[in-house]
């Protein structure tokens, strides 16, 4: 059973890798207006992505199923301002070796849940750019093994 | 003994090496490496694993996939001591000094033999008629 919820956990962060992959074949970063939502499917409510600014990372989209699981719509917001221990902000731990390395990056890990157990996660990161190069965009993902990721 | 251990895929293309990837699963990353060598987009992708010992600041990178357009994919098990071993158990073992007094003492034998075989021969034939 909980080789199965590894292997699935593992699909959807290689799944994500994948489609990020074919959206720049010749190894430029792709542009976020290159995502579709439509494309991306089921994984979409687990996903996010970020606006990288002179100044802050914000939230430009956040799956329904992390704002269901995080109690509120961080949309517009700084990544910065994520609660510390939750998913999300393990999901976004990453983000400044992404934003230093210009490649994707997976973690996995444990957070806390609400009810105080520890819950293991797996999560990506994915760089994006306007111009093939700088990054000016993430879009992530993370899931874990709570009901409502499944 | 605290150890971080990352594990990096690096493709070539066009003679140059870049980092692609980073992963914490072994698993997914020697994954993704084996796809990525069968979309025959590289010339050469590599998985690799960095361990990082956090007390003394050494790390040990040991390559665990490698596959290249021209040559079969394969998992590795092998540090960089290990691959350093092994190319130099592979080398060819030098040539072995002639033993001249063994090969004397072997020649001699064998004339003795013929030339007694011949004498057996002689002695027959003449008791025979």
């Amino acid at each position: 059973m909980t080789i199965d919820i590894e292997v699935k956990e593992r699909r959807f962060v290689q799944h994500l890798l994948i489609y990020w992959r074919e959206l720049a074949p010749d190894g430029v970063l792709p542009s976020r207006r290159r995502i579709r939502e439509a494309e991306i499917g089921d994984m979409w409510r687990c996903c996010f992505t970020l606006d990288i600014g002179s100044v802050a990372a914000i939230f430009t989209h956040i799956g329904a199923t992390h704002v269901a699981h995080y109690g509120a719509d961080l949309t517009g917001r700084p990544a910065s301002l994520v609660r510390p221990g939750t998913l999300l902000a393990a999901a976004v731990d990453r983000l400044g070796d992404v934003l230093a390395r210009r490649i994707p990056i997976t973690s996995t890990g444990t957070f806390i849940a609400p009810g105080g157990d520890p819950v293991p996660y797996r999560s990506i990161l994915l760089p994006l750019a306007e111009d093939g190069n700088e990054v000016s965009g993430i879009l992530g993902a993370a899931n874990c093994r709570l009901p409502e990721f499944r | 003994m605290a150890n971080l251990i990352v594990y990096e895929i690096h493709t070539c293309r066009q003679g140059a090496w870049k980092i692609d990837s980073v992963f914490d699963d072994r698993e997914l990353a020697v994954q993704e490496a084996e796809r990525m060598a069968r979309t025959q987009r590289y010339s050469e992708v590599r998985a690799v694993e960095e361990s990082l010992d956090e007390d003394t600041q050494r790390s040990v990178t040991r390559t665990i996939f490698r596959a290249s357009r021209d040559a079969p994919s394969a998992r590795e098990d092998r540090s960089e001591e290990a691959l350093a071993a092994l190319r130099k158990v592979r080398r060819p073992p030098p040539p072995r000094r002639k033993n001249v007094v063994a090969q004397v003492i072997s020649r001699t034998l064998l004339f003795g033999a013929i030339v007694a075989a011949g004498l057996g021969l002689i002695y027959f034939i003449n008791s025979s008629f």
